[in-house]
């Protein structure tokens, strides 16, 4: 074999490499090869969907919204109570609406690279969502501010394995409300090039999410409603109640073509009954309700049915995630899904309140249920901590860890005589090695998966450098991601018109507020 | 390839010396033989070849193995290329009554036939221009003796990777107690189970957690010699 002169060079490249950059997988989709679980039988399905249709036939739930109660009652629903919103929904209707859902929707980035591709067998990493504080091992948990969101959405950018920008990762709890997503979706669409998520909370944010999203994709608006370019994640206010302003931010959605993800708050015990059977047909019957009524908003609607069924400690009513509870809803939630070739969302949950063993073990039971129930949308990919009342930094990193683990071991394995390897086998004699065979030789620099945090040296070593745990090392990992962030290049026309229209929407928000 | 194209022959000292250090770090055994021959054309004696050309060039492939830049097969690459050097060298050093860099003889214990770690060890120790005795694996007491009568090493490599065969080292090192040899040589010990208690426990000079850690400890250990050595003769 030939060796290639250049040894400064390559010193150099590696220096600069093991000091400098992260290491860590390509950009790209990714394809789940596995056959989803199926953790229930047919019949034991039917027996769940049959009580949320009973639910829904003979409970109802309540739309906090009389625009939404006349659509559904022209859809064919019936009102129970007009005050309330209470209405009741024959499973036909259910049917007939749920079935206008697209199996597989494209969601468009203003980086066409970035597009992403929802359903089927692609799983689409989430970053953390909604948390209400931000913490690191430097400055430890504390409200979540504009700047720490900025430098969330730095680190997410930069992480190859997270393929969408999020929404409000953390709150930026030192902005005033009504106009905190308009920074929000600047700071997305100038230091992110990838899909970013809407705050459903209203018609007006969602108005200027969508006109952002068309502004620097640089499409019309009739463009826009054949491809979506922005979602949100809607969660219902369980048990059987959805929230004025989130069917709000729904309608807008729908009416302009961009994506819903509904997503039933069934935590098991507090919002749903305690029987795990119980939660799930809860569960469905408001998913299933919630995106019949997107069907009725605008038939084609791109939709994600999510699952977020998971159990409480009984002792302090606090929720638990990661349990073997969780991993069961999340399955059957993946069953119930696919009986209507819904998408599905699920979640990287924790409910640990430090980066400790617990987060990671609650992690990756979590990530297996994505897994093996086929989700196609993950979302807390990164960073989730403390059942979502923290974002943190080093989790970030931990869990892209995890997920580049899960992505690697997924990849197609090369059984090629080159793979088989008989020839090497027969050049070393019984006993050797390999580490000097031509065979490694010109393999040994990409032939295995490299972690972004795991290492391999030996306990000594690992002592002398001040033994250093995978915490503490994300720590170092997240802190050398925002040092090496690049920003992806915006057109300064598209800039300045997102800046003229957050000026104009500055103004009318303090003369007449939000709707 | 630029690169490619150097004729190490039209180098001045300075300039191919640094070239044989990047050569080294390359692996290229072929050019490394050459950059040897060249230099002793040019009247440097072997021992300035070795320690200044090779041995430097060597020092920098361990630096870089130690600090996780280079990966396991580059440096076995580094290390034979060093070795084809040391053939060229060997004999003229021997000739010219050069102080060696250092001897050892080295094996995996008896009832123990692990010795991928100790073929590292070995190898690394030739790449850094020691010579090397290997016993191979499942050695006994009998054999590590008579290879240190017979090739008098400076020090001796003793392996293991099984709980149930590390305390044999012991034994070894007992009967060289016995035999009254112990002070003459340095004892090195290794292998996954062991740990520094270990090494002070059985009486061993020193345990090596890994092949560029031993390295680094057989260098010290010669340093210490030649310093002994020079302090009797002031």
């Amino acid at each position: 074999m030939t060796v290639e002169r250049g040894a400064t060079d390559r010193r150099a490249r590696r220096r600069a490499e093991s000091s400098a950059a992260v290491q860590q997988m390509p950009w790209g989709a990714w394809i789940n090869p596995l056959p989803p679980l199926e953790l229930l039988d047919g019949e034991s399905l039917d027996r769940i969907e049959a009580t949320a249709f009973r639910v829904l036939e003979e409970l109802g739930l309540e739309f906090m919204s009389p625009e939404a109660v006349s659509i559904l009652e022209r859809n064919g629903a019936k009102v129970v109570d007009r005050t309330t919103g209470l209405v009741c929904l024959g499973r036909d209707v259910v049917k007939a609406f749920v079935a206008k859902s697209p199996h597989l929707f494209t969601l468009h980035s203003r980086n066409p690279d970035r597009n992403l591709t929802i359903g089927g067998n692609r799983i689409n990493v989430h970053t953390v969502g909604g948390a209400p504080n931000i913490s690191d091992l430097d400055r430890g948990r504390r409200p979540g501010t504009f700047a720490d969101q900025i430098e969330l959405m730095k680190l997410q950018q930069g992480l190859n394995c997270v393929h969408f920008a999020g929404g409000t990762q953390v709150e930026a709890q030192d902005l005033p409300v009504p106009t905190r997503h308009l920074d929000m979706h600047r700071a997305q669409v100038t230091l992110t090039d990838k899909v970013f998520g809407a705050r459903g909370i209203g018609r007006d944010r969602v108005k200027d999410a969508i006109a952002i999203a068309a502004i620097v994709r640089g499409v019309s608006r009739e463009q826009l409603l054949t491809e979506p370019s922005t979602y949100t994640i809607t969660n219902t206010n369980s048990p059987r109640r959805v929230d004025k302003e989130l069917i709000g931010g729904l309608m807008e959605l729908a009416e302009n073509g961009q994506a819903v993800c509904v997503t039933p708050f069934t935590l098991a015990g507090a919002m749903a009954p305690i029987t795990l059977a119980g939660a799930l047909a809860q569960q469905h019957a408001e998913a299933l309700a919630v995106i019949a009524f997107a069907q009725m908003v605008r038939p084609g609607t791109p939709v994600v049915y999510g699952g977020f069924t998971s159990n409480v400690d009984m002792r302090t009513g606090a929720p638990l995630f990661g349990t073997p509870e969780y991993v069961r809803t999340t399955l059957i939630g993946g069953q119930l899904a696919r009986r209507y070739g819904l998408p599905y969302r699920a979640s990287n949950v924790n409910a640990s309140n430090a980066v400790d063993a617990q987060a990671t073990y609650e992690s990756a039971m979590s990530i297996w249920a994505c897994v093996m129930s086929h989700t196609n949308m993950m979302h807390h990919g990164t960073g989730w901590l403390e059942g979502g009342l923290v974002a943190s930094l080093e989790k970030v990193i931990i869990d892209a860890e995890m997920l580049q683990t899960m992505k690697a071991w997924m990849s197609p394995l090369d059984v090629s005589d080159d793979a088989l390897a008989f020839d090497a086998i027969k050049a070393i004699a019984p006993g050797g090695h390999f580490f000097g065979a031509d065979h490694t030789m010109s393999r040994f620099e990409n032939a295995f998966h490299r972690p972004l945090l795991a290492e391999g040296r030996n306990f000594e070593s690992w002592t002398e450098a001040g033994s250093i745990d995978a915490t503490r090392r994300a720590n170092g990992v997240w802190k050398r991601m925002i040092e090496h962030y690049q920003q992806p290049p915006l057109d300064p026309a598209k800039l300045e018109e997102v800046d003229a229209y957050i000026a104009r929407r500055r103004e009318e928000i303090a003369t007449s507020g939000l709707a | 390839m630029a690169q490619d194209d150097i004729i190490l022959a039209d180098l001045d000292d300075a300039a191919l010396v640094q070239q044989m250090h990047e050569d080294l770090y390359d692996g290229l055994k072929e050019e490394i033989e050459q950059g040897v021959m060249i230099l002793l054309g040019r009247t440097w004696t072997p021992y300035k070849v070795l320690t200044e050309a090779l041995v430097e060039g060597m020092r920098i492939v361990g630096e870089d193995f130690r600090d996780g830049i280079l990966f396991v097969p580059e440096v076995l690459m580094s290390a034979n290329a060093m070795k084809a050097g040391m053939k060229i060298l060997r004999p003229l050093l021997v000739e010219t009554g050069a102080p060696r860099v250092g001897k050892m003889v080295i094996g995996t214990v008896k009832g123990d036939i692990h010795d991928i770690g100790k073929n590292l060890v070995a190898m690394m120790l030739e790449g850094a221009g020691f010579e090397v005795v290997d016993l191979g694996i499942n050695t006994d007491v009998d054999k590590f003796l008579k290879a240190i009568d017979e090739h008098q090493p400076d020090l001796l490599g003793m392996s293991a990777l099984l709980t149930t065969t590390m305390p044999y080292m012991k034994v070894v090192i007992e009967t060289l107690k016995e035999k009254g040899i112990r002070d003459k040589i340095s004892v090195l010990v290794g292998g996954a189970p062991l740990n520094e208690e270990f090494a002070r426990a059985i009486g061993a000079d020193a345990y090596c957690r890994d092949a560029a850690v031993a390295v680094e400890t057989a260098k010290d250990f010669i340093k210490r010699k030649h310093n002994q050595r020079s302090g009797a003769d002031a």
